[in-house]
């Protein structure tokens, strides 16, 4: 494809566009000329209304003239008929009662009229209505009147000069007596002009700016008559000089008054552009006209229209056709270049089309060998499983394939079992139960199911399997057969029978141990008791003689006999509280631990309590933290607090001013209770022999005790689970920390009350 | 000073028997003694029976002081037949023994003892004790009628 034939074709697109100009432009002409013509119609129409309207007013003021005219005229022959002639000459006085009735029911009939009758001189002899005032023009108007003799018009006034509202016009008529044949008086009659100011004004159809008014020569002015419909107070008072030249705003009214008779294309006293036309008026008096106008936009109001609309769809039309011709064009190249790119293309996809067929041809070559390789390698392998029987069934559970696996672990051959029904492989009874075919239908409907159970070798042996069934399905969903996996898991579940075996003999041995453990332990409570009850009765009897053989003989003994027999108490004493001691001890071992809230200030506050009653003689201070409660079993903890506080106590026997206090501790984040003494203290190399028993760290000389006391305290400690340390300083008191463990967390106050 | 009604110490241990026996006359308590050397025995002076054929049994002592730990009835036994007999059911019974384990405290309250002593090794406390225990069963106690003249 040449450059050439590319460029022609994306040239070829831009002709219409050319075409759609030239169109345009002839229309906008053409469009222009049209609504050109419209206009010069439309205007034409105007002007004819206009003129129509202008005749049809005229001819209506002048035969609303006339027939004023007409009846002032027939009042007039009516009264000079009666008896007014006379009423007149005679001296001035009422007019008489029936005339006077007869004027009052004419002037009825005319709202807003008055009327007057004037004698010979023009005196005014009678007045009706509201308007009954003589001017000196008016007497003028009648003396001429009634020297012509005939009706003689006056022009239009106001009523009442100093509030201009009511605009009024006089009718003089000479009153000819029948009798006489001579004027003997002129009656006026005055008319409101209010119904000819709308007899002007009104429009024979609804328009916006359309009026006519009514003007008269005034000097070398145009005086407007009446109200003009846009502008107020213009009657008798608006005024336009002649000499104003045609464009002169206004300029219509002075051709008016002038008389002149033709349509015109000025401004009006609004300086609007308005069509108007003017005519004389033939009125009552000389030198009237009327200007009939109406505003050019009203005029051309159709056509603007027409043009609006035609241009508005005009240039929607263009608007839409724009994008149109664009796509139009954008279209035309489009498939050029298209065209040229597809014959470009189909040259080389031709190229790589066979490019491909060799490839794919190769690969597919590559690709079949490898899946041949692939196959052979996965028999190859599948076949060489000796652990597992692996082999294939058809859709009905015939034998497909078969492995060395299979061979080994069920005893037949490839040859002897391919072919046959798998349900062979299992015990008579699960083939009565129909259990092959379940197996089967599971694995299809699940895609693979699992089995332990017992199955049948060849030899009629049985093994105990697991069991894998697989449904094979081809890409179209087809049921092509079954793998089975199967592995004998015989010796797997003789281990687990083993397993079980030995579990229930461990089982047993446990039971056995533990009857044996509570057994010695109801001895070792037995024991406790004997020790409790049978090792103190001979020390009593040591105790109690020695006193008896003091008290009875003690005359026959030295003193150090006697200090002897007090030894050998002291002795028996001691070991007596030993053995209480010890059974303490064991008993804390034994007991059931049961927390509850426990009161902890009130306990040492009861405890310091006793051992002061005991040895009332010492005086030993005690601080006591109060309000401290914990959850804690309180008899082991009253022992635990007896045996602390009873060494304080113990321990400032050599102390002047003996001090113990209890309180809880925070160290180290956590908090811990303590009991603390001024007393002897002790040597903290041995801190760590204080809480076995038997351990001391005084001698009996120094401070009495069995040795017992802070492992029975330890003890209940770490029953609690808590811990108890000690810290102290020879000579400078010791104090012991302690906690109650997990389950010790301060309770309510009120609840260890309760 | 003899006084009126007969303590019955039952008591196994001769040592502890002289030692009582020394505890209560050292406090000037006169009352006859009969001492028991075992369960049998007590029950035979109580009801009657045996060496004690033929006794008047509507005679009750006054008080009895009762060991645990006996030869043949054990004391608790000897408690519990006390309580089972209409005639001796309110007889003021004191344990007086070595032991002070929980269990022998309870069964004793629980069979209906009226005070339970522990034997300190301390004579001098013993007789403290046997002090006490004479001035209030003995003197400031107001013993239950008797049974028959009820």
């Amino acid at each position: 494809m040449s450059r050439g034939n590319r460029s022609r074709i994306i040239r070829s697109g831009s002709w219409p566009l050319a075409v759609f100009l030239v169109f345009t432009a002839a229309a906008v002409w053409a469009g222009q000329a049209f609504f050109e013509r419209l206009k010069q119609e439309q205007k034409a129409l105007a002007a004819s209304t206009l003129t129509s309207v202008g005749k049809l007013k005229a001819e209506q003021i002048r035969s609303n003239f006339a027939r004023d005219e007409r009846f002032a005229l027939s009042i007039a022959q009516l009264l000079g008929q009666g008896g007014l002639a006379d009423w007149l000459d005679g001296a001035p006085s009422e007019m008489p009662r029936p005339l006077q009735e007869s004027l009052l029911i004419v002037l009825r009939n005319r709202a807003g009229s008055s009327l007057l009758v004037l004698d010979t001189t023009a005196n005014l002899r009678f007045g009706a209505g509201q308007f009954t005032q003589l001017t000196e023009e008016g007497r003028r108007l009648a003396l001429r009147a009634m020297a012509e003799p005939r009706p003689v018009s006056s022009d239009i006034y106001w009523g009442d000069p100093s509030a201009p509202e009511q605009a009024l016009l006089d009718t003089f008529v000479p009153i000819q007596s029948s009798g006489r044949d001579s004027t003997v008086g002129v009656i006026v009659l005055r008319n409101d002009l209010a119904y000819l100011y709308g007899l002007i004004q009104t429009w024979p159809v609804e328009s916006p700016t359309a009026e006519s008014f009514l003007v008269r020569l005034d000097g070398d002015h145009a005086l407007f008559l009446n109200e003009a419909r846009f502008r107020k107070q213009t009657a008798l008072r608006m005024r336009v000089p002649l000499s104003a030249s045609p464009d002169f705003s206004g300029w219509p009214s002075t051709a008016a008054a002038r008389g002149q008779v033709g349509i015109w294309e000025a401004r009006d006293y609004l300086d609007h552009a308005i069509l108007a036309y003017t005519l004389p008026v033939p009125g009552p008096v000389s030198g009237w006209g009327m200007v009939v106008k109406m505003d050019l936009t009203e005029v051309f109001a159709p056509v603007q229209r027409l043009k609006n609309t035609t241009i508005g769809v005009t240039v929607s039309f263009i608007l839409l056709a724009l994008p149109a011709l664009g796509s139009w064009l954008w279209l035309l190249r489009r498939n050029a270049e298209r065209e040229i790119a597809e014959r470009e293309r189909i040259g080389q996809i031709n190229d790589q089309l066979e490019q491909r067929v060799r490839e794919r041809t190769a690969e597919l070559e590559q690709a079949n060998l490898v899946l041949v390789e692939s196959e052979t390698r996965f028999r190859m392998l599948v076949e060489g499983v000796t652990d597992y029987a692996i082999f294939m069934l058809d859709p009905d559970g015939r034998v497909a394939s078969w492995n060395a696996g299979a061979e080994r672990l069920k005893g037949y051959r490839a040859d002897e079992i391919i072919g046959e029904h798998f349900s062979r492989f299992y015990p008579e009874e699960d083939v009565a139960r129909g259990k092959p075919a379940k197996e089967l239908e599971a694995a299809a409907s699940e895609g693979r199911f699992e089995d332990e159970a017992w199955r049948v070798r060849k030899d009629g042996s049985r093994f105990w399997a697991d069991v894998i069934v697989t449904a094979l399905r081809d890409e179209t969903g087809q049921l092509r057969g079954f793998s089975k996996i199967t592995r004998d898991l015989t010796l797997r579940r003789q281990a687990d029978e083993a397993i079980r075996q030995l579990n229930e003999e461990l089982e047993q041995r446990v039971r056995e141990r533990t009857q044996a453990l509570d057994a010695s332990n109801k001895e070792l409570v037995a024991f406790s008791y004997s020790v409790s009850h049978d090792l103190r009765s001979p020390l009593r009897s040591i105790d109690g003689f020695s006193q008896v053989l003091l008290e009875d003989h003690g005359g026959q003994l030295d003193a150090e006999g006697r200090a002897h027999l007090e030894r050998i108490r002291a002795a028996a004493q001691r070991m007596g509280g030993l053995i209480d001691d010890l059974l303490t001890l064991s008993r804390i071992t034994q007991a059931e631990l049961r927390r509850q809230a426990v009161d902890l200030s009130a306990l040492v506050g009861k405890v310091a309590e006793e051992l002061r009653r005991r040895e009332q003689d010492r005086v030993v201070s005690f601080a006591i933290e109060p309000g401290l409660v914990a959850r804690a079993d309180p008899r082991l903890l009253r022992i635990a607090l007896e045996n602390l506080l009873g060494n304080a106590w113990k321990f400032t026997r050599h102390t002047p001013e003996a001090h113990v206090s209890f309180g809880l501790l925070q160290t180290d984040g956590a908090a811990a209770y303590y009991v603390r003494d001024n007393g002897a203290g002790f040597d903290m190399a041995y801190a760590d022999k204080l809480f076995t028993p038997f351990q001391r760290l005084h001698s009996p000389r120094e401070f009495e005790g069995t040795g017992i006391g802070l492992a029975i305290v330890a003890r209940v400690i770490h029953r609690h689970g808590g811990e108890i340390r000690a810290e102290a300083a020879v000579g400078q008191g010791a104090t012991m920390h302690f906690t109650l463990g997990p389950g010790g967390a301060e309770a309510d106050r009120e609840e260890a009350k309760a | 000073m003899k006084r009126e009604g007969v303590i019955l110490l039952v008591e196994d241990n001769p040592d502890d028997e002289a030692l009582t026996l020394r505890a209560l006359k050292k406090n000037n308590l006169a009352n006859e003694v009969v001492v028991a050397r075992d369960g049998v025995e007590a029950l035979d002076y109580l009801f009657g029976a045996g060496a004690y054929a033929g006794r008047d049994v509507s005679q009750l002592p006054k008080l009895v002081l009762l060991d645990l730990n006996l030869p043949r009835l054990s004391g608790l036994d000897v408690l519990r037949r006390i309580r089972l007999e209409p005639t001796t059911q309110i007889l003021p019974v004191v344990v007086l023994t070595s032991s002070k384990e929980d269990r022998d405290l309870v069964d004793s309250y629980r069979l209906g003892a009226n005070s339970y002593v522990r034997k300190p090794v301390d004579f001098v406390e013993f007789v403290e004790a046997a002090r006490q225990l004479g001035l209030y069963w003995l003197v400031v106690n107001e013993p239950p009628p008797r049974v028959g003249s009820v």
